[in-house]
């Protein structure tokens, strides 16, 4: 699922190279905000399952850069950038991730499983405030799957609901919400458990994102939610049973009118232009870049902070002689 | 619709005694064990939607036998069903998917509790760390039957085990542990005897030091470990006593007892033994596709060493095992994998069962006088030169000293035996047996050469020397007049001939004759040379296999040279010099033959067989181009004709280094073809039929002296014996069951199926991302797939593939852009239930610094030549740079040649299809990752490579017409954006699938599928130009049905062949359409007037067990009915 063995170094990798990005996860946030206009009077931002921060990336660029010159390809140019961000408190990203994240000027990170009950308190104290005041909560979350299909999509589920159950205590009435979800399945269950909360749910695939791929993004608009819904840490929804009453609830499907199964199609939109790169395709580049240059092998942006295995593979090197650990 | 097969990854086993339960997509299936052959006995269909990840039986059967009332418990998801023992092994009660339970949150694990009364009671633990209990009181409302317990810590969780505190039966104290996201293992108890839900529950302990997520924990039988296993490759055992029996707070665990390395990739799971004395065991399963067995020393140094590693578990192309079960006895477990595939191993030996590899040194300088008593100067370094395995129990081995020894492993023991000392003999390498029947037992006549190219013959049945010890020292016979370099037998034994066994002497002299010894065994114990020839070689021809087959008078010699090459010989009884009749090259490309055998003789021959009726044999040969071939070898010495015909070739990856073949018959029904051969450092036997290996032995190599031979006689089948020579020593490896079957259920692909092409004649064949293509049949009564055969030769994951429409021939490609041409010999059956499958060439790479190009999508169509021969096919190939090549595919030269080449844009294609229209217009249409399809006119440029499109006189059809310049010698016309005459958007993005119904004619109707979740419906009108070579359309009418799935839409397949409007108008045009939603669901088409299309509905809709949906295909049953395959991670069969 998504790994393939064509996963190979593509055109958005050379580009977030040459751009300064971290990952070239970067293009899917940058098109789905050229499609959906997610920075508009964007100051105060959750960004979930963050690591390695090409997402905190192009929010501290587009946030603070905002209204000036919102050309960001200067490879450097961070520093500079942060400082302006310094000197406007006004914008606030909080970026959380399972994994280690470089830190990045301007930007609070915090190590945390978005899934266990003590990360949103964490969150909260960060954002410092005690009102839903967050204008958008962005949440790349994907999990290291395993191939079981029904198991991945589940966890990927769960990475989901936690967010979103981070982003009703948050988001101010009328924010917003992007995530990425695995068009498995069950994914019109998702959407319809989305559909709840806000008025306009859509599903969008990047240029960016792979075809071969099964993710693609929920953008939610105008965070709306139900009559009477009290946000609560204490009692997440969808994340299974809290507490005996939940039972009931937990085994029970949502239904809306127009999807009284619980199963809803949310409206599907490709964004990033034709023109743009496809990630798909491959492109024949020159030998030499347009300054004349050989084009040399690229490295990987931001090599894994630390892979599980890391310790593993140290651990054969040391003993030698590939597989025949065995006979120690 | 109703699903009617299912083969995909096996997710949960569990024994019952002897016989096993298997969690199989939704369905549950029983296989008896204890019989020697193992039987599916029944299968259940337990859920509706979700794969059976657990079984649980009650209460947990210790010595196997499973109480009266004992029930079942089963889950996946979050669904569970408790059934009865009883009535699940009733082969006529029926499972029913209505009574499956829903639970509030995803199932991790599930126990028993006591029951209450004749109420079964579970208790379930989840993936956010929380334990339910269940009452299964169907009388009350759903949600009161659960009792909800406050969890420790409410995170997510990859794996969770509960135990009941089996210290106390009857107790329903829970001990739970669990391995998280975060690489925790978290321990904690509850006790659910107490009607009070407590207020609060606190952890025992926190394990922390892994680096990766924990896929799999478990706890020691007598609950003082525990064992976790990781993404970071690691297994870790902990020390929990003081935890179960404290009570005080969480303690705090940063260091594991002793961390198990050696598995190569992530582990998915880890389960304890029996404790030996002083150990804890421990067994577990991995990504790398082996299972270990752990063992820690509870004295001393604690650290957790592997005792024994089971390779290759599912490897045929397999990449995960899913699920394993220990037996009660601990003696064997089961696995299955991604692939399908059930297998049973062995942990222990049986004591009774003798080991399955047995190694032992010779020493000969026991056996062997001391050098100096051999008085001729100094003492020199005697080692073992030559080897002859005579069946699995016994050989000689000639050293270089000049001595003869045998050897003979029948008893226990080894008991070695001077045959002879020959000053003659010393450092000689001409040595070689032929084996010959009498009356059901194997003899071997042995056929010594020495220095001086004389011959010494000797006989041996089972361990015994049969010639006399006079005639052993005296008879040896003047053969050429230089020093013999070896000395090779025919495998054959001529039923017209019995009494005769043939070899060849070759010499070290280059060029020079070879002598064919046609020897006399009529009287086995004193072997006599009948006659012998002179056969002239080849040029550059150094024999290296023979094979004499003699009918109705004639002999046939046919041989095999160092450089690939087969020469045949016709043997007159008066001659004495032969010259070859004919030599074939390039047979093993330029590799040396290993081997030569005959596998049958085509049964028309032998009917009435007369002196000069054709002749047709069926030659099986091995080479060191890493392959064995099937021929078929056509003699009419009428009309001086030999041809021979490639019908197989078979490069099994585990054996890049093939020496020799062989097909066993078990039993009626059991055929094993076993290749053995090098494999890097080891000596491999590989089992072709099963996929899997049989035995493999590490002897450094193949590059030293060696013989190999199975066993002879009948009980000796399945044994073969392995003798070398390593660092001057002889050593003696003894393999037993190497025929022994470990499969319960036969594997498939080991990853996802990725495309899926059916053959006019209903060859199924799949492409996946594990880089192997299969051939399958489907067995119309119990819908099963049977395999046919398989072959791992692209080097990355399958793209696409495609039929040619005579179903002769198959062209797949891949990434790194691969595309090969494939003829199947489905009409030759060489073995029951396998088909030939050559690869007959490969299309030329044309880029070396793309290494990602892929080809995404192929299409082929036939062509004629201009008196109507079949010339060979127009393959169409879509590439991810957005480049269409056009080639021509020769059947007679076997090759491609690009006729015509461009490109679309820069967006990847993924599409194309050729479409032929009744006034000979040739189009193809294109489509790919901007949604667009886009229709191009090559009637002209087609025409200037000598291609047209002519109607067939004998049907209303239109063909291919290959005429004027040989195209080879053009260079490759150009496509341009020119030719095209409409370029439509339809989807958002990528075209999954697009599929036309009438492939010829003026209208085509045209259905896409997109990940936009749409699929469009359209009508296309083509009409002639007016004036100039060439179409245009002049009509389109596209119905886009949004939101068609709820997911990318992956695969069409279209029921209705030919379309006849008025027909059309009124029952509709039907096709299925499915999806990474895992939805098939039929549509009609109803047209309306002209180029209307008056609704598209979808009529049926259903939810198939395969996930990633990649291809649907329809299969003829015969009876005008269709079934529907569906391929995806595993392959579904519907009935329609
Ligand atoms: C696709 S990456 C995010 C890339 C990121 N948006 C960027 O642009 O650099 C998905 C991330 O989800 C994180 N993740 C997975 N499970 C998580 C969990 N339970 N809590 C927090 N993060 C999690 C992984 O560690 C991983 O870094």
């Amino acid at each position: 699922m998504g790994k393939s063995s064509k996963d190979k170094r593509d055109s958005y990798y050379r580009l977030a190279k040459e751009q300064g990005y971290r990952a070239r996860s970067a293009y899917k946030l940058l098109q789905l905000d050229a499609q959906f206009n997610l920075f508009k009077d964007v100051t105060r931002v959750v960004d979930l399952c963050a690591a390695p921060g090409s997402w905190s990336q192009v929010l501290s660029r587009s946030l603070v850069a905002k209204g000036k010159d919102r050309d960001h390809n200067v490879v450097g140019s961070e520093t500079k950038e942060v400082q302006e961000d310094q000197s406007k408190p006004k914008v606030k990203i909080v970026a959380l991730d399972l994994q280690p994240m470089t830190p990045l000027p301007g930007v609070i990170t915090l190590q945390a499983d978005i899934t266990h009950p003590s990360t949103l308190p964490l969150v909260l104290k960060h954002l410092e405030s005690d009102s839903a005041n967050v204008d958008l909560v962005v949440s790349d979350g994907a999990p290291d799957v395993t191939g079981l299909h029904d198991l991945d999509e589940y966890i990927q589920a769960q990475l989901l609901l936690a967010a979103l159950n981070l982003a009703t205590c948050v988001l101010r009435p009328g924010g917003n919400f992007v995530a990425k979800i695995f068009r498995g399945r069950d994914v019109a269950e998702l959407y319809c458990k989305l559909r709840i909360f806000f008025e306009r749910v859509t599903v969008a695939k990047p240029r960016s994102s792979r075809g071969s791929s099964i993710e693609a993004f929920v953008v939610c608009e105008n965070y709306t939610p139900p009559e009477g819904f009290q946000p609560s840490l204490e009692n997440p929804i969808w994340t299974g049973p809290t507490r005996q009453e939940d039972i009931a609830g937990q085994i029970a499907e949502v239904s809306l009118d127009d999807a009284p199964n619980g199963r809803w199609v949310a409206p599907f939109v490709a964004c990033g232009d034709l023109s743009e790169w496809d990630s798909d395709a491959t492109y024949q580049l020159p030998d030499t870049d347009e300054n004349g240059v050989k084009r040399v092998s690229i490295d990987p942006i931001q090599p894994p902070t630390a892979p599980p295995y890391k310790t593993a593979i140290e651990m054969r090197r040391k003993l030698g002689n590939g597989g025949k650990i065995d006979k120690i | 619709m109703k699903s009617r097969s299912y083969v995909g990854p096996v997710t949960s086993l569990a024994f019952l005694g002897d016989d096993l339960f298997v969690g199989h997509g939704l369905e549950l299936k029983f296989f008896t064990l204890s019989s020697s052959q193992p039987l599916l006995q029944w299968r259940k269909r337990i859920f509706k939607r979700e794969r059976i990840q657990g079984i649980q039986l009650s209460p947990p059967t210790q010595d196997g036998e499973p109480v009266s009332d004992a029930n079942v418990l089963l889950w996946g998801g979050k669904r569970f069903q408790i059934l009865q023992l009883a009535d699940l092994m009733n082969p006529s009660f029926n499972t029913s998917i209505e009574e499956e339970i829903p639970a509030p949150d995803w199932i991790l694990h599930s126990v028993f509790l006591e029951p209450d009364g004749k109420v079964p009671r579970i208790a379930m633990m989840t993936a956010h760390n929380t334990i339910l209990t269940y009452r299964h009181d169907q009388g009350i409302e759903l949600a009161s039957r659960y009792k909800w317990y406050p969890s420790p810590e409410r995170c997510l969780l990859y794996s969770a085990t509960l135990f009941r505190d089996s210290m106390v039966q009857t107790s329903d104290n829970l001990v739970a542990i669990a391995g998280t996201v975060f690489g925790e293992v978290l321990l904690w108890k509850l006790d659910t005897t107490q009607e009070k839900v407590p207020e609060k529950v606190e952890l025992s302990s926190r394990y922390l030091s892994h680096e990766g997520s924990v896929f799999g924990v478990s706890i020691s039988p007598e609950f003082s470990y525990a064992a976790s296993c990781s993404d970071d490759r690691t297994i870790r055992v902990w020390d929990i006593e003081a935890d179960i029996t404290g009570s005080e707070g969480c303690r705090e665990v940063k260091e594991p007892l002793a961390i198990g390395w050696g598995h190569q990739a992530r582990i998915w799971g880890v389960r304890f033994l029996q404790a030996e004395e002083g150990y804890v065991r421990i067994i577990s399963f991995s990504e790398d596709l082996t299972a270990k067995v752990w063992s820690m020393r509870l004295n001393g140094s604690k650290s957790l060493i592997c005792t024994k590693t089971f390779k290759n578990l599912h490897s045929a192309s397999g990449k995960n095992i899913w699920s394993l079960a220990v037996h009660p006895s601990e003696r064997r477990f089961v696995t299955g994998g991604a692939d399908s595939g059930i297998a049973s191993w062995n942990i222990l030996e049986d004591v009774r069962e003798t080991l399955a590899i047995k190694e032992t040194v010779a020493n000969l300088e026991e056996i062997l006088p001391p050098p100096s008593t051999l008085g001729a100067g100094k003492p020199t370094k005697d080692e073992p030169r030559k080897y002859v395995a005579l069946g699995s129990r016994s050989f000689i081995v000639a050293m270089s000293s000049g001595w003869l020894l045998h050897c003979n492993l029948s008893q226990p023991g080894i008991e070695w035996q001077k045959v002879g000392f020959w000053p003659r003999i010393k450092n000689m390498s001409a040595m070689g047996a032929g084996m010959f029947g009498v009356d059901g037992t194997c003899n071997y006549v042995v056929a010594l050469g020495d220095n001086t190219g004389k011959v010494l013959l000797q006989t041996w049945r089972q361990g015994l020397l049969l010639t006399p010890a006079d005639s052993v020292n005296q008879d040896w016979i003047q053969i050429c007049d230089t020093r013999p370099s070896d000395i090779f037998f025919s495998r054959y034994q001529n039923i017209e001939d019995p009494h005769s066994v043939y070899a060849a002497v070759t010499t070290f002299k280059p060029d020079t004759p070879i002598q064919l010894l046609k020897i006399n065994v009529g009287t086995a114990e004193i072997p006599t040379i009948a006659q012998s020839w002179s056969l002239i070689p080849p040029d550059t021809f150094p024999f290296t296999a023979i094979l004499v087959y003699a009918c109705e008078g004639r002999i046939f010699c046919l041989a095999g040279s160092r450089h690939g090459a087969f020469a045949l010989y016709s043997i007159i009884a008066d001659g004495s010099t032969i010259n070859p009749l004919k030599t074939w090259r390039h047979v093993h490309d330029d590799e040396s033959i290993t081997s030569l055998a005959l596998k049958g003789i085509s049964s028309q021959t032998d009917a009435n067989a007369s002196a000069d009726s054709p002749i047709e044999l069926l030659l099986t040969s091995t080479g060191r181009s890493g392959a064995y071939k099937s021929h078929k070898l056509f003699l009419d010495t009428a009309v001086q004709e030999y041809e021979l015909f490639e019908i197989n070739a078979v490069y099994p990856a585990a054996v890049p280094r093939v020496e020799n073949y062989h097909k066993f018959t078990t039993s009626s029904t059991a055929e094993y073809e076993i290749i053995y051969g090098f494999r890097g450092r080891d000596f491999v036997l590989w089992n072709q039929t099963l996929g899997l290996e049989a035995a493999s032995y590490d002897c450094e190599g193949g590059n030293r002296s060696w013989d190999f031979s199975f066993g002879a006689d009948e009980d000796a089948q399945s044994e073969g014996l392995f003798v070398f020579t390593k660092s001057k020593k002889c050593y003696v490896v003894e393999f037993k069951q190497i025929l022994r079957n470990p499969l319960l259920q036969t594997p498939f692909h080991g990853r996802e199926v990725k495309t899926l092409a059916i053959s006019s004649q209903g060859t199924i064949a799949t492409g996946a991302e594990d880089t192997i293509i299969r051939l399958s049949s489907l067995d119309h009564e119990t819908n099963q797939l049977l395999p046919l055969a398989f072959r791992k030769t692209h080097t990355t994951g399958l793209q696409d593939l495609v039929w040619s429409p005579c179903g002769g021939w198959l062209f797949s490609s891949g990434s790194v852009e691969e595309v090969y041409s494939w003829k199947i010999n489905a009409e030759t059956k060489l073995q029951s239930g396998t088909v030939g499958m050559l690869r007959e060439a490969v299309y030329e790479v044309s880029t070396e610094n793309l290494p990602d190009l892929r080809v995404c999508g192929l299409d082929a169509t036939t062509i004629y030549t201009e008196n109507g021969d079949h010339y060979g096919f127009l393959v169409g190939m879509v590439r991810s740079d957005s480049s269409i090549k056009l080639a021509l595919y020769d059947i007679a030269g076997k090759k491609f040649t690009t006729i015509a080449e461009g490109h679309y844009k820069t967006s990847c294609l993924l599409q194309i299809r050729f479409h032929l229209t009744t006034y000979g217009g040739i189009l193809i249409i294109t489509a790919g990752t901007d949604g667009h399809v886009t229709f191009w006119d090559i009637t002209e440029t087609m025409s200037t490579c000598g291609v047209s499109a002519k109607p067939i006189t004998s049907s209303d059809s239109v063909a291919l017409s290959l005429n004027g310049p040989q195209a080879s010698t053009l260079t490759p016309a150009k496509l341009r954006s020119e030719q095209w005459i409409l370029s439509q958007p339809i989807h958002q993005n990528s075209i999954k699938v697009l599929e036309i119904l009438n492939r010829e004619g003026s209208e085509i109707l045209l259905l896409t599928g997109g990940d936009d979740t749409a699929i469009s419906v359209s009508r296309v009108i083509c009409e002639q130009h007016a004036g100039k070579l060439g179409t245009r359309i002049s009509g389109m009418t596209t119905r886009l049905l949004e939101r068609a799935h709820a997911s990318a839409v992956t695969a069409l397949a279209i029921l209705s062949t030919k379309p006849s409007v008025p027909n059309h108008q009124e029952k509709g045009i039907e096709f299925l359409s499915s999806g990474v939603d895992q939805q098939v669901k039929k549509w009609c088409i109803k047209l309306g007037e002209d180029t209307a299309i008056g609704s598209v509905e979808v009529v049926e809709d259903i939810y198939v067990s395969v996930p990633d949906v990649s291809s649907l295909a329809l299969i003829d049953t015969g009876d005008n009915t269709k079934k529907l395959v569906v391929g995806g991670v595993g392959v579904e069969v519907l009935e329609l």
